[in-house]
């Protein structure tokens, strides 16, 4: 008999708890489809609320302005984060530097947003893309780096010596040997910094500037004069998004591990 | 033969441990030397500096008479194979063995000549194309062994080469790495800590405690003529009696030994070495004992007497002639046949 008939009494609670964790995001999902103008009213079908989105300049203004956040926070937390990881791995065994360099990934969002918007204040940076960018990048590489520093205690560094021993630079060893090896932790890391920086809401509420608004924003402030029924649809393209990296980081770290 | 790698005062610490204490070693060419000792004397921190992966605090080392400590490690005519085998995952056996060569930036057709070549002579060629997590341990291990062998380097270090490997696999691979090191004419270094291999594979020997060499033999030398208590102890199996010496007699524990002939005087403190196979049973000996326990090792068993002394005294015995659990034996021996060492 298979394992999963002898659960019982105990599939009420199980299904119970698929329903609450998955319940608004699939009446969100449906509700994208509707053909009414109430976000609230099931009427018929329809992929209308989809044209309007692309078909509006602010939505697609933000969502073009998310990307580029995205994006190049991305690049730097994967670089930023991989060379910390290999410090802290290879150069400095301090376990108190390697909480320091970690904890940004549990700070507050709220409490970090507020310390940055004083800092870029205090310095008189104007508010914009690159200061969201900046911020995202600080929270974002602590993710890269635990990632990356988990894959290199995993390997063995002897293959850094035994590639010198066989007559290779340091510097050809760090592309040829350390880089392959922990290449799915970076993307995996990269593709997670992606997804954060992608829905990230308080500190780019923060941090950002009025004429460049990220799409989490814009959806915010759309939401405070009423839910309009394109925000369904704008979040389920949000959703899509981030579950389709998440599941393609997900494949790349078991691939890993089957190396 | 003249000196080939020599080795000369090199000291090593590491905070409050002295890993290597005024190590000095000669190496011939061409010659199979081991470095034994249990672990903590030194041995793998020498190999390691030998290959340039550590550094040392002072001494000369010169290979052919050149320094070699001034060069680094990636440009040292040595090559060491790794305890881990160090095989790069995500490269197949081809492109591991290949490794060394493509960054001599030697042409194309020469590097599959010479890999293929090494490849047949581990008989690796058919998984050339296999990745490391698809060999099995021996395989592992011979790719290894390809891969540093393949640079043609002037020495070949092995650390602990053998070790991950089960016992039936090891010896073979053991008369492996003669054959190899013989056809190759490279001088191999083996880090160990079986004094077994060691005696078995190696020309010679430098035995190792606390970051000193304690001695320097052929593995034959040093199971007949040990140097120390620790050599005699740590080489082949022996019984030790320490005691006082007289005339001719040593007093271990109330009883009297007889002696070889030695330089030592009487009344220093000593060590009398007896072999197993040394010691024959009759009915009339030097000592008697009652026989508590034997253990088969095929061919001989090892028998354990007690004889009134606080170890128990070891005895080689063939098969045939093994006497019952709790028999009274006499235990003789010829007394040039026994070492006495003084005892520090």
């Amino acid at each position: 008999m298979p394992v999963h008939n002898k659960l019982g009494w105990l599939r009420i609670p199980l299904y119970g708890v698929l329903v609450f964790l998955y319940l608004p995001i699939s009446v969100l999902i449906f509700m994208s489809f509707n053909k009414s103008d109430s976000p609230f009213m099931w009427t018929g079908f329809s992929t209308k609320w989809y044209s309007v989105l692309i078909h509006s300049p602010k939505i697609m203004e933000g969502f073009k302005n998310t990307l580029i956040v995205a994006i190049v926070t991305t690049i730097i937390s994967i670089v930023l984060g991989t060379l910390l990881a290999i410090g802290l791995a290879r150069y400095q065994k301090s376990s108190a530097l390697e909480a320091v360099a970690l904890t940004p990934a549990i700070f507050p969002d709220l409490a970090l947003a507020i310390g940055l918007l004083a800092l870029f204040t205090s310095l008189h940076l104007t508010l914009g893309l690159h200061s969201v960018i900046i911020s995202h990048a600080l929270f974002c590489m602590a993710f890269v780096t635990a990632i990356v520093r988990g894959r290199l205690s995993q390997i063995d560094s002897s293959l850094e010596e035994a590639a010198q021993d066989l007559g290779d630079s340091a510097v050809g060893t760090f592309f040829r040997i350390t880089l392959p090896s922990i290449k799915p932790a970076i993307i995996a890391g990269g593709l997670l910094a992606f997804t954060l920086s992608l829905d990230e809401f308080v500190i780019a509420f923060f941090t950002d500037g009025p004429s460049t608004p990220t799409l989490p924003i814009i959806i915010y402030s759309m939401v405070r004069f009423g839910v309009s029924p394109e925000i369904n649809a704008l979040a389920t393209v949000v959703l899509l998004i981030s579950a389709l990296i998440v599941t393609i980081a997900q494949r790349n770290v078991k691939v890993q591990d089957q190396i | 033969m003249s000196s080939f790698l020599n080795i000369a005062g090199v000291s090593k610490r590491y905070g409050d441990v002295q890993a290597l204490n005024n190590v000095s070693i000669d190496i011939r060419e061409n010659e199979f030397f081991a470095l034994l000792g249990p672990s903590g004397c030194g041995k793998t921190t020498l190999l390691r500096a030998l290959a340039g992966l550590e550094s040392l605090d002072s001494g000369v080392v010169t290979l052919a008479n050149e320094d070699l400590l001034s060069v680094p490690a990636n440009k040292r005519p040595v090559n060491l194979m790794f305890q881990s085998y160090a095989l790069f995952p995500h490269l197949n056996v081809y492109d591991n063995v290949a490794y060394g060569l493509r960054r001599e930036k030697l042409d194309k057709t020469e590097i599959d000549q010479r890999v293929h070549d090494v490849l047949k002579t581990v008989a690796l060629i058919d998984q050339k194309d296999r990745r490391p997590s698809q060999l099995s341990g021996g395989q592992k291990q011979r790719v290894a062994l390809a891969r540093a062998i393949v640079k043609r380097p002037k020495i070949l270090l092995l650390d602990e080469p053998l070790s991950a490997l089960d016992k039936k696999v090891r010896s073979e691979m053991q008369l492996e790495l003669k054959r190899l090191q013989h056809e190759a004419g490279i001088t191999f270094i083996i880090v160990t800590h079986d004094q077994e291999e060691a005696m078995s594979i190696a020309d010679r020997i430098a035995l190792m405690d606390k970051g000193v060499v304690v001695q320097i033999a052929t593995p034959v030398e040093m199971y007949s003529a040990p140097k120390t208590k620790f050599v005699a102890d740590f080489i082949g199996t022996s019984n030790l009696f320490a005691g006082t010496l007289g005339s001719g007699t040593i007093t271990v524990q109330g009883k009297s030994l007889p002696t070889p002939v030695t330089a030592l005087s009487a009344g220093a403190k000593a060590v009398l070495v007896l072999r197993p196979e040394d010691i024959s049973l009759g009915i009339a000996g030097t000592i008697s004992g009652t026989l508590v326990s034997s253990n088969f090792y095929g061919g001989s068993s090892l028998l354990f007497f007690d004889c009134g002394f606080e170890q128990l005294v070891k005895v080689s015995c063939a098969l045939n002639q093994v006497p019952p659990v709790g028999s009274t034996c006499h235990l003789s021996w010829s007394a040039s046949d026994s070492i006495l060492l003084a005892d520090a």
